[in-house]
């Protein structure tokens, strides 16, 4: 902690990992530009221009509360822990380890996640998650199965060395603005950038070919693009043939594929779709970036085999400019799934329904009989409460009040608790539903590593010591741990990442010396002291085709009786569930309230005007928005963004089957007029 | 007690006098569609910073008695040829023109000059 | 050779990164605004005009050039008058509190210090550059010359 002086730190937002210096000076904050970082040449977008207002806002807890009634009382620190503890043991004797649920937070440090989750598996409950389930879960499990990590393969910056770059479902000038740089440098050589996505965004003005396709038919794309490059001779062969394996079962598979049915399911002309194959194939470097719009689907695990599928089969991985980019949202989603924060992953992706795996665990954590995994995913924990299965959760730095679909059925899910502990900066929507609510630190206020998504792991160092009593993740987990007779002691941070070093592979080399030395942080996978670290993935290796499994259930209920199909997305000046955003004045009055967008067709066929409300019902829930009148929204389509309660509460989807994640994307709803 | 002599060809309607006045004897009244600037008849104080501030030279002080009333000027406001909103006296738009006809700047581009500042920056206006 | 706020408007993307940054280093009021149309969008601020009408209506001088060639409000000489508020064709000066005008003037105290106006550093896509013509067109013409191949 110094004063008066700089400390350098992550950017507590989006994944893109920007890194700037907080400066103190007596009571006020401001920040220094790092014009030589890589991500993005010291630049910041709105909201890590307005994180430094986070730290001293009026509304952070500031003492741990209990709730008694309808009424928060201040507790002293030992006495909310131990009654914390005491209330978790007992659910644990009378219902055993595994009703308990963890969710992790996404936004605290490698360090923090790593002994949240090792606090979950040595209480004895398998059910420890995050949201990645809720976006990129999908990438996960297909890049792992085909190429051999769920990762994004290139650097950020790297874009610029791309001649095609094809964006699917991303709307990256809104949500990761840092990334449109690099974008445009490549414009600059003469790129060609496409853009597939049923909106006409900020992004796809970058585009120079703009396929507005129907919302979910991104497959019928892919394969249609697949199968002009296949017919074409435009494949690398070489690479096909000395790099992976299983192209026979696709060639195929795309022989007997209709392009003509497929050409049309997508909306688009045979034309455009021909432009965007060759362009993609025959470039000497191409890029894949995509994001929500292809995984939030019940196909979404399928649509990221098939973006792997176009990259393997014209060889655009594992060179400068050739790399598929899943764009990760929060600071660090990639540490928390590298960590193993997740129902089906242990701490570097070991499967944790994996006898062997659950066993090199236990000797290094020093304790057997971990529980077998997979266990519940963030959606289903809170279906399991209602059900009863799960009688106590533990919430660090989450939202699932706001974040999660079917948000009113979350909201039943947590009054049915037992007992429900949140951690959290705020008194956010669901902080309220706490029976203890502790006040954590905030990014500024303690120091740990994170890993954007990139793989770059970063060291960001405390600026300053929070005010009240609000206490470091890390070391509340810890205090948790020793009062639930878990482990006798606290970790430092130093520690804890040491005990990272050794349990997770691709982080075997990122040591704090290493880390805090480094200008730039280290990219993983780096194995030892010695390894450099990797920032292009995939330079060697075989891949592997998936043969394509995949239908598109349309119900066809769209523009009958006002059914519109409903797109929940992101706006720039706000971030995720909105705790922080709609709290600071320098981004909400930008957007202050959910407007829905609306075709203006379709709002005159409805004798609406901009302002005027109407009611939006989902099938467990509804809402009451304003609408906006968008001439970038298809006909009937919704475009509601997701930062402000009440969103999800409209959203019901079905899940996808290999990574539990719900189809946002798939929601549809019908329209009142009020 | 001097006189206060105010010039209503002069004046253009700013503000520099009544932000001038260490006093507050300058009153500026905001209507819907006008703007009034009221003058004393006389000012007890010894300092000229009215007559000094003014961009027109519109305000004089004299030795001689006061009037017994003050002097409420009216200004109509400009409407922004975009938005609709008054925007500022349609004598101080004038009296730009004047200044900028002197150095070659107003010509036919003068047109922005209908526009509020915040209509200016949209290129489609 | 001097550098100075070049605008690459087809790569702003109204992120408003630079007006919560202007606003952030100058008390709570930006200078700078992004302007939206249905196709694109772009900052507007002081241009900094080689023949500035402010400068020539200003009737106490207060408007000048510094040796950056920036037009820069001098705030001892200004009376408050509001006349280069209507007289800029950009709407770029605003009157705060009906009395002060706020412009950018090149975040002089940053530039005397050796560093960089704050919409530039911060700008995400790069839209807002802080660079001197040559240069700026030395790096166009090494872009032109390494092309996709």
């Amino acid at each position: 902690m110094k004063t008066g002086s700089k400390s350098k730190v992550i950017c507590p937002f989006c994944g893109a990992g920007c890194a700037f210096f907080i400066v103190t000076k007596g009571n006020s904050l401001n920040i220094e530009y790092i014009s030589d970082h890589p991500v993005a040449l010291g630049a910041l977008c709105p909201k890590g221009n307005s994180s430094i207002s986070i730290v001293k806002h009026p509304d952070r807890l500031k003492h741990p509360l209990v709730k008694k009634g309808n009424e928060w009382i201040e507790l002293p620190w030992n006495d909310a822990l131990n009654l914390a503890a005491e209330k978790l043991l007992d659910i644990k004797k009378r219902y055993g380890a595994d009703s308990v649920g963890f969710l992790a937070s996404a936004r605290a440090t490698n360090e923090e996640i790593y002994l949240f989750q090792k606090l979950a598996r040595l209480f004895g409950s398998p059910h420890i998650d995050h949201c990645a389930r809720l976006c990129h879960a999908p990438s996960l499990v297909a890049l792992k199965d085909m190429l051999g990590s769920g990762a994004m393969t290139n650097p950020i910056s790297d874009l610029a060395n791309s001649d095609c770059i094809f964006v699917l479902g991303s709307n990256f000038a809104e949500t990761h603005p840092v990334v449109s740089r690099w974008v445009w440098d490549a414009k600059d050589r003469g790129a060609v950038v496409i853009v597939a996505d049923p909106r006409r965004t900020i992004t796809t003005r970058i585009a120079d070919l703009h396929l507005q396709l129907r919302s979910g038919s991104d497959p019928y794309l892919l394969y249609a693009m697949m199968k002009v490059i296949v017919d074409r001779g435009l494949c690398d062969y070489q690479f096909v043939r000395e790099r992976t394996e299983g192209f026979d079962d696709l060639y195929r598979w795309l022989h007997s594929f209709d392009l003509k049915e497929a050409v049309e399911f997508t909306g688009l002309s045979e034309r455009e779709i021909v432009a965007a194959a060759c362009h993609y194939a025959e470039a000497y470097s191409a890029a894949l970036i995509y994001c929500m719009g292809i995984t939030q689907h019940r196909n979404g695990t399928e649509n990221v085999r098939a973006c792997a599928n176009l990259a393997l089969l014209c060889g655009k991985v594992g060179a400068p400019g050739s790399g598929i980019f899943p764009l990760r949202g929060q600071n660090n989603v990639q540490g928390a799934c590298d960590m193993g924060a997740l129902a089906d992953y242990l701490p570097g992706y070991a499967d944790a329904s994996n006898h062997m795996e659950l066993k090199k665990l236990s000797r290094v954590w020093e304790k057997s009989d971990l529980p077998l995994g997979p266990g519940y995913t963030v959606t289903e924990m809170t279906n399991a409460s209602l059900n009863g299965k799960i009688k106590a959760m533990v919430i660090l730095g989450e939202n699932p009040v706001v974040s999660d679909p079917e948000a009113s059925g979350v909201k039943k899910a947590l009054e049915k608790l037992e007992f429900l502990l949140v951690i959290d900066l705020f008194m956010t929507e669901t902080a309220r539903y706490a029976d203890i609510l502790l006040p954590a630190a905030c990014w500024a206020e303690k120091e740990g590593s994170y890993t954007n998504t990139e793989r770059r792991v970063q060291w960001s160092e405390k600026a300053l010591d929070p005010d009240g009593d609000a206490k470091p993740d890390l070391w509340i987990i810890g205090e948790l741990g020793k009062r639930l007779k878990i482990w006798g002691y606290t970790p430092r941070p130093d520690e804890v990442l040491r005990e990272i070093n050794r349990v997770v592979p691709q982080y075997g080399g990122i040591t704090p010396e290493r880390l805090r030395l480094s200008k730039n942080g280290l990219i993983w996978p780096c194995q030892n002291e010695s390894h450099p670290g990797t920032p292009i993935l995939h330079q060697s290796g075989r891949f592997k085709f998936h043969t394509p499994q995949f239908a598109i259930e349309d119900k066809g209920k769209i523009g009958k009786n006002n059914i519109f199909k409903l797109i929940t997305g992101r706006l720039v000046v706000h971030y995720n569930s909105g705790s922080m955003s709609r709290r600071l004045s320098e981004l909400f009055p930008y957007e202050p309230i959910a407007s829905v967008s609306i075709n203006p067709e379709d709002a005159a066929a409805l004798g609406l005007k901009n302002g005027d409300e109407v009611k939006l019902i989902g099938e467990s829930g509804e809402g009451i928005f304003q609408i906006r009148l968008d001439v970038s929204v298809p006909p009937k389509t919704l475009f509601l963004p997701f930062h402000f309660p009440g969103v999800n509460d409209v959203v019901t989807v079905g899940l996808d089957t290999s990574s539990r994640t719900p189809g946002f994307k798939d929601a549809e709803c019908r329209l009142e007029v009020v | 007690m001097r006189k206060l002599i105010v010039s209503s060809e002069k004046c253009v309607g700013c503000r520099a006098c009544s932000l001038a006045c260490p006093e507050d004897y300058i009153k500026i009244e905001e209507a819907e569609s006008e703007i009034s600037v009221e003058f004393p008849p006389g000012c007890d104080m010894q300092c000229t910073k009215c007559v000094d501030i003014c961009p027109t030279h519109a305000l004089t002080l004299t030795n001689d008695t006061p009037e017994k009333k003050s002097v409420k000027l009216w200004f109509e406001m400009a409407e922004c040829e975009a938005c609709g909103r008054f925007f500022a006296p349609k004598m101080m738009l004038k009296y730009i023109i004047r200044r900028l006809e002197d150095t070659g700047l107003a010509d036919e581009k003068i047109a922005w000059l209908m526009l509020c500042p915040t209509c200016r920056h949209s290129i489609s206006h | 050779m001097k550098r100075l706020l070049l605008i690459r408007a087809e790569r702003c993307i109204r992120c408003r990164a630079c007006e919560v940054a202007c606003a952030r280093e100058h008390g709570g009021q930006s200078r700078i605004t992004v302007v939206e149309t249905e196709c694109i969008a772009w900052p507007v601020s002081c241009r900094h005009c080689k023949v500035a009408p402010c400068i020539h209506v200003c009737y106490r001088e207060a408007i000048r050039y510094d040796e950056r060639d920036m037009v820069i409000i001098d705030e001892n000489l200004c009376t408050g008058c509001g006349l280069c508020e209507l007289a800029c064709p950009f709407g770029a000066i605003t009157m705060v509190e009906k009395q002060k005008p706020s412009k950018c003037d090149g975040c002089q105290h940053l530039v005397l210090d050796g560093k960089t106006p704050i919409c530039a550093l911060t700008c995400p896509s790069g839209a807002i550059v802080y660079e001197s013509i040559e240069a700026y067109e030395k790096q166009t013409r090494i872009s032109f010359f390494s092309p996709v191949r």
